[in-house]
């Protein structure tokens, strides 16, 4: 296809080389192709009139490599001089695509391992603030849920399932080649009100990812496979995300890009708990305040001292213990508070990019800005970023670049999940509606532990920022021909600033004269590789490849914490103003060192093998257990380059793929885990008034037989192309057993300790993956195309000594033979309809077992079982894209099948009008209105009683709730304008779209959002707890280049 | 250049051993503790410290014999309090496991300082101040032996530091008896170890007399309660009730103290916390009821403010949390002489003069009981509302065997709390107590 006779010109030694790139089917030239010389390091960019030109030392023949995303590469054999025109064939298959894997790239048809690049053009649309949360349903065997609708906080990312219980499941993130921190820097086990330590944020976590802006990625690969991720030995275990960032093209003309969109986001409220009014709140207090006196005649409560009720004078206060009017005297707040919380809320970005480059340098320079408002007042997100990627060329052989990423996120926080005092949702949602929201003279009324919302919202008391840097240094060297050396020199530090200040009119800050933390918390993060490859083709379509290397990583963690209480006035907000002040520090470090080697061989691209080994050495463990070797292989084999397949015209691709390996853990767990401790922080005066004197206790019981955490992994997979390329098929089959896991195994705590890090479970994950792309048409004007993925992963405990329960009132368990996260309750088989009374499954199989009116309970520990579990049986993602001209069209629809979740908001507001705080305790749900009332009735709500099982026994199964969803994640419209109009403008593209996000939701959940968790506690996912719902939003943008 | 990271290369492989050889900055290692006079100190301080946690006498221990002994309404959702104040305690009660994991915690560091003192090698450490701090630690393991066996029965008895966790498993629990046994034994043991002097919030040779004079009255050994009690009560010069009765807790260091824990701001006392205004607990109507009652309370209804119709217990007043934690005041000791003469039935006039001295204090007039069982229940009661917000009466009541007649507890078995769920996961040897 290569048109046109050489280009060649001689220009005293070197010889200048021109020519033009064009599209075979339209013959429109195409601006931005990357046109290379093999061999050599010259490459250059096709301007907007698909032009390129450079000048070479190289001596004719020799071979142009032109590729262009969407096109299939060309290679062709350069032998003389006049102007060159290529034409690129369109590609619809994505076999020629290159994927970056561990320590180098590949094309796809020559990959062994199971890797899925993510196209980072689509998912950057959906408004979250990190990438993480952006690659729900786009990638086959990666489970992302957002677990919370305020912007930057933790998601949970699951590759292939979890593996582990203590130490971490997350992914290893790689940032142009620096293993980041994705540990969040927000403490799960804060400190005290008015105590030096981490601040309270209501068992939420601040993300670290999304200090990452999505507009300066170029493309994410994720490794899942053993094959693919043994590379990176110990860290490999969750699989690996790659992040590549953009860079610019030498040769190439400079390209400005900017975007811009503006959108609202608000929560669908017909989703949201309906909540009883104020009068059927008393009505059902007063009921279960009557039944609880029948069924206990000691407790003297009769409808004569029922609680709401007027005095006998008539006179009546809400909210009084005594005399607090009449069921129907009550008035209905609930509304109010929740108008006061929830709003409409803006989200607005800004991205500017400059890229281009001169034959020797080339350059990418990227801003950002994001403000994105949380639906709940007053919580926001905004980050500002700054990306700077270049790269020199010294001389022909040698090649030094930087990556830099600056950015800077602040969060205005609150507590958004678990925790009554300055939880700010639960405040608004699980405060009894019949309380009023100020008294009778406007002031603020607070009730039961709750703040007052409105308060809370115009006193936002708790900030965070984040200030961080992720850069890279790297210098290749191509010592031989095919022999390249790199090293490369990588940091992330992380300044993470998070303080509060709750003033005298919150909760917390009216106890203690106002409240303040503020903690100053340093990770820095560095690595050095350095990696020796050599790479050959030994005969035409044989190849051959090597690779050895090493890398040192350090890590060093550091927190100074001080807090304050005793302010004179609210105006007075540093802690060098309180009257009582205190000082905490905390710091941990970890190094470790590896070893790795890589070696690959195909035989004419039909038959692959690939052996990779890395040895790790940790600083985590004792000097007996160190190092730990991983290793893996891999083999692969393309069908259709066989004889039998050659010529079979319908089929374009088959290839079948095996691996096998072993990669480690040890992410997660404490740095010093297994050494045997004494604390410094116990310390007690000699005598009264004497002060505190240093004091010293057992912290931790030495293990000294702590050892890697090691997961075997075995994948098959299939790729089958069809039809040129229109259909793409990929299948692949996974079983991971995970041993030694890493383990806080409860210990007798007659030891003195109540866990100890240990090496002591093993866990299965077996799954499959599914993805079709398929090219539904192509016509002249009208393209329609569609992705498909699907995963399912079988999760099972195959070891655990002891059985280990997981957040308060234990609602989740890992037992032995089940799945991790398994819920474990009291199953409620029904109510009788008879007497009411909820109907317990026991074990000794007397499922008919009925109670009675007995303060002896009868139910034990043995009678709970495990009903459930909180992880979807399969998940996924559908994306249609269509295109008619110059209109373009997107649908998303995401996902998940078979997860359960307790609905904990439901589970506070059926508890009968909360007896025992004095009916001031927490809302009724509307569902609380179903209780059994009359002989006969068919209900799971059970009569209202402070006696008896009926509520008393929490964990009762009727909470638990199929968390099943499909969702239509983004829909996108976009319209690109005709060139000769936008050319006239002097731009070379305009493109105005609009994208909606969550618009519609199909689920059983009687929730709002079936994805939301309390915490970021990995062992306990599915409780829905005093968090707001992901935001519906709407976006209108604007994409210019020139 | 190759040369050079050849070179580096080198140095890598030669320093890999050293590059991972990372210790810790805020500990230390077990080998490091209690080898010399300071760590040995360091080591009882630590004891104390752990004594004064949150889950044992912080918060939660009292908080669950308190409502036990149907003092509290809880305020917040949750029925693992209301199992305690209803006598429905399940085994999977998550206060059970950390008052359990904290009292043996507390074992556990009183068991290092036993084993590791007397060895101690330290020209500087004098002979006396050694049995001190040996003293200390019997001291605090018969608390914590004394506070297991009433909470939870018949224990594990483990007398030696954990060094591993296999040290701890597989051993059959001791009977009740047992264990106030070895609780009467380490005080017998602390006894001549401590010095006689007066120091509030440490052991001391008088410490342990109380206690013992506390443990005496759940054995039965009125006599020996008798004679315990009494000797503090004869110290005068350094124990004393003080009038009115809110100066014990409004001032520091009073002579009502006889073992109180000492918290400040950087060991906050979680008390304050659980009380104030929007804390966890108030009084009931009940315990507010007796205490605004001038003729039952007197003057301690300073333990609770009104406010409105709320009551709230203003025992532990400062919000810094700096209020010390009272665990033995003077009070009880009159008390329990009492209580121990009023048993023997021979010295009825003494058990109401010790009853009336801690009336009078109270500002209520003298009780005019009579016979030994007017005596006992007017003891009983004024044990309630002396120590309206101290947890004593759930264990009275249970050591009395009145906890029937009283709270409505027939079952005598809910008499002991059940062996903690997780406890018996990681040691089956465990037994459950009868009943749960």
């Amino acid at each position: 296809m290569l048109a046109a006779a050489g280009g060649l010109k001689a220009q005293n030694n070197n010889i200048s080389l021109q020519g033009k790139v064009y599209d075979a089917r339209t013959r429109l030239v195409l601006p931005g192709a990357t046109v290379h010389i093999i061999g050599t390091t010259h490459e250059v960019v096709t301007d907007k009139n698909g032009e390129f030109k450079f000048v070479t030392g190289q001596k004719p023949p020799f071979v142009l490599l032109v590729s262009f995303v969407g096109y299939q590469t060309k290679q062709d054999t350069i032998t003389n001089t006049g102007s060159v025109g290529v034409y690129l064939q369109e590609s619809s298959s994505q076999l020629n695509d290159v994927v970056v894997v561990g320590y180098g790239t590949q094309t796809r048809k020559n990959l062994i391992g199971s890797i899925v690049k993510v196209n980072a053009e689509e998912t950057k649309q959906v408004p979250v603030a990190s990438f993480d949360a952006q690659l729900q349903g786009k990638a086959a065997g990666v489970q992302v849920n957002s677990q919370s609708g305020v912007p930057g906080e933790g998601v949970r990312i699951r590759v292939r399932g979890s593996t582990s219980i203590n130490a971490s499941n997350d992914p290893l993130y790689i940032v142009d080649g620096v293993f980041i921190n994705s540990n969040t820097l927000s403490s799960q086990n804060p400190s005290g009100n008015g105590v030096a330590g981490p601040v309270n944020l209501g068992e939420k976590t601040t993300s670290p990812l999304a200090d990452i802006a999505s507009a300066d990625i170029e493309s994410i690969e994720v490794l899942k496979d053993a094959e693919a991720t043994a590379i990176y030995g110990s860290r490999g275990a969750n699989g690996v995300v790659i992040i590549t960032t953009k860079r610019g093209g030498f040769n190439a003309r400079r390209k400005i890009s900017l975007n811009t969109s503006y959108g609202l986001a608000s929560v669908d409220r017909s989703r949201l708990w309906k909540v009883t009014s104020g009068p059927e709140h008393a009505l059902i207090a007063n009921e279960t305040w009557v039944n609880s006196g029948i069924d206990d005649p000691t407790l003297n409560q009769t409808v004569a001292n029922e609680p709401f009720q007027r005095a006998p004078n008539g006179t009546w206060n809400p909210g009084a213990t005594t005399f607090r009017g009449n069921p129907s005297d009550q008035g209905s707040y609930s509304d109010t508070r929740m108008n006061q919380v929830l709003r409409t809320a803006p989200l607005q970005n800004y991205d500017l990019s400059f890229q281009g480059g001169s034959p020797v340098t080339r350059y990418y320079i990227g801003a950002s800005y994001t403000d994105q408002e949380a639906v709940i007042r007053p919580a926001n997100f905004t980050r500002a970023g700054l990306k700077i990627n270049l790269d020199s060329k010294l001389g022909d052989r040698v090649q030094i670049g930087v990556s830099n990423l600056f950015s800077r996120t602040k969060r205005l926080q609150l507590r958004d999940g678990n925790g009554p005092d300055a939880g700010i949702f639960q405040s608004a949602l699980q405060t009894p509606s019949y309380l009023p929201t100020n008294d009778s003279n406007g002031n603020p009324l607070r009730w039961a532990n709750f703040d007052n919302t409105e308060v809370l919202v115009e006193n936002p008391a708790q900030w965070t920022t984040s200030l961080r840097y992720i850069g890279n240094f790297y210098l290749d060297a191509e010592i031989l021909p095919g022999l390249k050396f790199r090293s490369s020199w990588g940091l992330d530090y992380n300044h993470y600033h998070e303080w509060e200040y709750y003033n005298s009119k919150t909760q917390i800050g009216s106890a203690t004269a106002g409240e303040a933390k503020s903690n100053m918390i340093q990770q820095t993060g560095w690595v050095n590789e350095q990696t020796l490859s050599y790479s050959n083709s030994l005969t035409g379509k044989d190849n051959f490849g090597v690779l050895i290397g090493n890398t040192l990583q350090g890590n060093n963690y550091y927190a100074s914490y001080i807090a304050g209480t005793g302010f004179p006035s609210d105006a007075y907000k540093l802690i060098a103003a309180a009257a009582n002040r205190s000082a905490s520090e905390d710091a941990s470090k970890n190094t470790l060192t590896s070893f790795f080697s890589r070696v690959n061989y195909n035989y004419q691209g039909r038959y692959y093998i690939e052996a990779t080994i890395r040895a790790d050495g940790s600083s985590k463990f004792g000097a007996d257990h160190r190092w730990g070797y991983f290793p893996a292989v891999g083999a692969a084999w393309r069908l259709k380059e066989e004889s039998f397949l050659k010529n079979v015209s319908s089929i374009n691709n088959l290839k079948l793929r095996a691996s096998y390996g072993i990669t480690g853990n040890q992410n997660g767990i404490n740095d010093f885990a297994a050494k045997g401790l004494w604390t410094g922080s116990a310390g007690y005066p000699n005598n009264v008034g004497g002060g505190d004197q240093a004091g010293t206790a057992p912290l931790q019981l030495a293990n000294p037989d702590l050892k890697w955490e090691s997961t075997a992994q075995l994948n098959a997979g299939v790729d089958l192309g069809l039809l040129q390329g229109r259909v793409d098929i990929s299948l692949d089959l996974y079983s991971k057993r995970t041993r030694d896991a890493l383990l806080n195994l409860p210990v007798p705590s007659s030891t003195g300790y109540t866990t100890q890090l240990s090496n002591a479970g093993e866990i299965s994950n077996k799954g499959y993956e599914l993805a079709i792309s398929t090219v539904n048409i192509r016509g002249k004007d009208f393209k329609w195309t569609t992705n498909f993925n699907i995963s399912g992963n079988y999760n099972k405990i195959i070891r655990l000594t002891t059985p280990i329960s997981f957040y308060s009132r234990n609602w989740l368990i890992d037992q032995q033979g089940y799945a991790m996260y398994s819920f474990w309750l009291y199953q409620q088989l029904y109510v009788d309809p008879q007497t009411g009374n909820s109907v317990f499954w026991t074990a000794d199989g007397k499922t008919s077992y009925s109670p009675t009116y007995s303060k002896n309970i009868t139910l034990t520990t043995a009678d709970r079982r495990i009903i459930g579990n909180a992880m979807p049986k399969f998940f996924g993602g559908i994306t249609n894209n269509f295109s008619y001209k110059d209109f373009d069209l997107g649908v998303f629809f995401s996902f998940q099948y078979g997860n359960k979740l307790i609905n904990y908001n439901r589970f506070l507001g059926e508890k009968q009008g909360q007896p025992s705080s004095g009916f001031a305790g927490r809302f009724d749900t509307k569902s609380q209105l179903a209780r059994w009332t009359h002989a006969g009735q068919v209900t799971d709500v059970p009569r209202v009683t402070s006696v008896g099982n009926n509520y008393l026994i929490e964990q009762n199964s009727r909470f638990l709730e199929d968390g099943s969803f499909l969702r239509l994640k983004t829909l996108s419209l976009g319209y690109t304008l005709p060139s000769e109009l936008v050319e006239r403008w002097k731009l070379e593209k305009l493109r105005v779209y609009v994208v909606a996000t969550n618009l519609w939701l199909l689920t059983k959940y009687s929730g709002p959002d079936p994805e939301i968790n309390v915490g970021n506690n990995q062992n306990a996912p599915g409780l829905d707890q005093g968090t707001p719902p992901q935001p519906r939003s709407v976006q209108v943008g604007i994409n210019v280049t020139l | 250049m190759k040369k050079s990271y050849i070179i580096l290369l080198l140095i890598v492989f030669s320093s890999c051993h050293k590059f991972l050889d990372v210790q810790p900055t805020d500990a230390v290692s077990d080998d490091q503790t209690i080898t010399d006079k300071a760590s040995a100190e360091n080591a009882v301080r630590g004891t104390y410290r752990s004594l004064s946690a949150s889950g044992y006498y912080g918060a939660t221990f009292q908080f669950d014999a308190l409502l036990s002994g149907n003092a509290l309404t809880y305020t917040q959702s949750g029925a693992s309090q209301l199992q305690f104040l209803y006598h429905t305690l399940t085994a999977d009660n998550n206060d059970l496991e950390t008052v359990w994991a904290a009292i043996y915690k507390v074992v556990n560091q009183a068991n290092f300082v036993i084993a590791k003192v007397p060895a101690i090698k330290d020209a500087t450490l004098t002979q006396a101040y050694r049995n001190q701090l040996l003293g200390e630690g019997y001291f605090i393991r018969a608390l914590a032996y004394f506070d297991l066996a009433r909470t939870f029965g018949g224990v594990q008895l483990f007398l030696e530091p954990t060094q591993k966790v296999s040290d701890k498993q597989g051993k059959v629990r001791s009977t009740q008896a047992d264990v106030y046994a070895q609780a009467l034994s380490d005080l017998n043991a602390a006894e001549p170890l401590l010095p006689a002097t007066t120091v509030r919030d440490r052991a001391t040779q008088k410490t342990v007399w109380a206690l013992r004079a506390r443990l005496e009255l759940y054995l039965k050994q009125w006599a020996q309660a008798e004679a315990d009690a009494g000797k503090l009560i004869a110290d005068s010069a350094n124990y004393k009730l003080v009038t009115p009765y809110n100066t014990f807790f409004t001032k520091t260091n009073t002579t009502e103290s006889v073992f109180e824990l000492s918290y400040s701001t950087t060991y906050p006392n979680p008390m304050f916390s659980n009380w104030k205004s929007g804390g966890n607990y108030v009084p009931n109507d009940s315990v507010r009821q007796l205490l605004t009652d001038p003729a039952v309370g007197g003057n301690r209804s300073a333990l609770i403010s009104i406010s409105g119709t709320k009551a709230l217990g203003v025992l532990y007043p400062q919000s810094n949390g700096t209020d010390p934690g009272y665990v033995i005041r003077i009070a009880e000791l009159w008390l329990i002489r009492a209580e121990a003469r009023a048993q023997q039935n021979n010295d009825l006039t003494g058990a109401l003069a010790d009853l009336n001295a801690v009336r009078a204090r109270a500002g209520v007039a003298p009780s005019t009981a009579a016979t030994q069982d007017e005596l006992l229940t007017a003891i009983e009661s004024e044990r309630r509302v002396e120590f309206a917000l101290e947890p004593q009466r759930w264990f009275d009541l249970v050591r009395t065997g009145r906890a029937a007649t009283v709270l409505n507890v027939n079952d005598v078995r809910r008499y002991v709390f059940p062996i903690p769920t997780p406890e018996r996961q990681a040691d089956p040897t465990l037994d459950q107590n009868p009943g749960y």
